[in-house]
């Protein structure tokens, strides 16, 4: 399965901060075309609308979490093989135990490196 | 006894208070001395029960506000609760630092480097920004663990209200006794030992699920 660098990916995020950080990152590691939404409900109306390629997503936001918006991903025919990379400061066993669960392709843990990002992304797509 | 008309006692009262002369029998005395006690008991009992009324809704009070206090976690806010705002805190100040200290080298890395060999240079300054990107992701950690500690300020607010309340007798009907935020899973930027690494979160993560489908536009 190839890494396609133009393929859309989406960022989801409450903090507009990271939002910037993880899309200056992936400019960095080749990618083009990103959008962003900050938080799970945001996200959820974009990936009804457009295909992408990637979710990669916070955790802790609110009306809906990086998790809930996990859920609901799979939950979707139309949305449940697209590929999600939590990237969160929850970092408990039970954290990424819940994630994995709930079909998550990889798990970034905060404060995080360009190379995890890099490593994390094509490891979703070389497996 | 002898019952004793009331003008008969104000001429025992003065004889008594020397005020006049005249014969008081005992029996009359003892008359008297009697209706003084009937009088008075009615009072002291009356007295009684006010005063029993009073000390058995005091004794009530100290009963219900030690079953409230003694349903307060012991030591909850000096051994969990507060050295953990602490601990955040400390880790604000230390990862905020660090973020600062990154961000000053690569600029200084940008600043010292030579621009006569064009590649190179570009090296150096697509390293420095990624570095500078990297050490950015402080912001969101401080912001949650500050935002934590805002959350603790106001459990600790709570709590000093509702103990003044229950000492105070407050009407604390529909009042219930402070509980801490918490959200499931959510439990923010963790600390030293407690923390994951992403190692850790890599062997516990293993392969991933199947089923991914590649895109290609």
């Amino acid at each position: 399965m190839a890494l396609d660098m133009s393929m859309p990916v989406l960022v989801v995020d409450d903090y507009k901060t990271m939002v910037r950080i993880i899309t200056n990152l992936l400019r960095q590691l080749g990618f083009s075309d990103i959008d962003e939404a900050n938080d799970g409900q945001a996200a959820l109306e974009k990936l009804r609308t457009r295909k992408y390629g990637l979710v990669i997503s916070d955790w802790n936001m609110e009306p809906m979490t990086g998790y809930d918006l996990l859920q609901q991903v799979r939950a979707d025919e139309r949305l449940s093989h697209t590929p999600f990379i939590m990237v969160t400061a929850e970092a408990k066993t039970e954290n990424v135990i819940a994630a994995k669960k709930a079909g998550a392709n990889n798990y970034i843990v905060k404060p995080f490196n360009a190379a995890t990002l890099q490593s994390k992304i094509e490891s979703v797509f070389n497996n | 006894m002898t019952d004793l008309s009331a003008e008969r006692i104000d001429e025992i009262v003065d004889s008594i208070a020397g005020k006049r002369q005249g014969d008081i029998s005992l029996i009359e005395l003892l008359g008297l001395s009697k209706l003084m006690i009937e009088s008075l008991q009615s009072l002291i009992e009356a007295e009684d029960d006010e005063l029993g009324g009073e000390v058995r809704s005091i004794a009530r009070h100290i009963q219900r506000t030690q079953s409230e206090l003694s349903r307060i976690p012991p030591r909850e806010l000096t051994e969990s609760v507060l050295p953990e705002a602490d601990g955040d805190l400390h880790e604000v100040v230390r990862s905020t630092e660090n973020a600062t200290q990154t961000i000053l080298d690569s600029a200084e890395r940008i600043m010292s480097a030579s621009a006569a060999d064009v590649d190179a240079y570009r090296q150096v300054v697509d390293e420095a920004v990624v570095s500078i990107f990297e050490a950015c992701c402080f912001q969101d950690l401080t912001g949650q663990r500050i935002r934590r500690v805002v959350d603790t300020l106001n459990y600790v607010n709570r709590h000093v209200a509702y103990v003044t309340d229950v000492i105070n007798g407050a009407d604390r009907t529909g009042m219930t006794m402070p509980t801490r935020d918490g959200d499931g899973l959510l439990s923010g930027p963790q600390t030293g030992g407690d923390a994951l690494t992403q190692t850790d979160a890599d062997s516990l993560f293993g392969t991933p699920p199947g089923n991914v489908v590649s895109f290609k536009t």
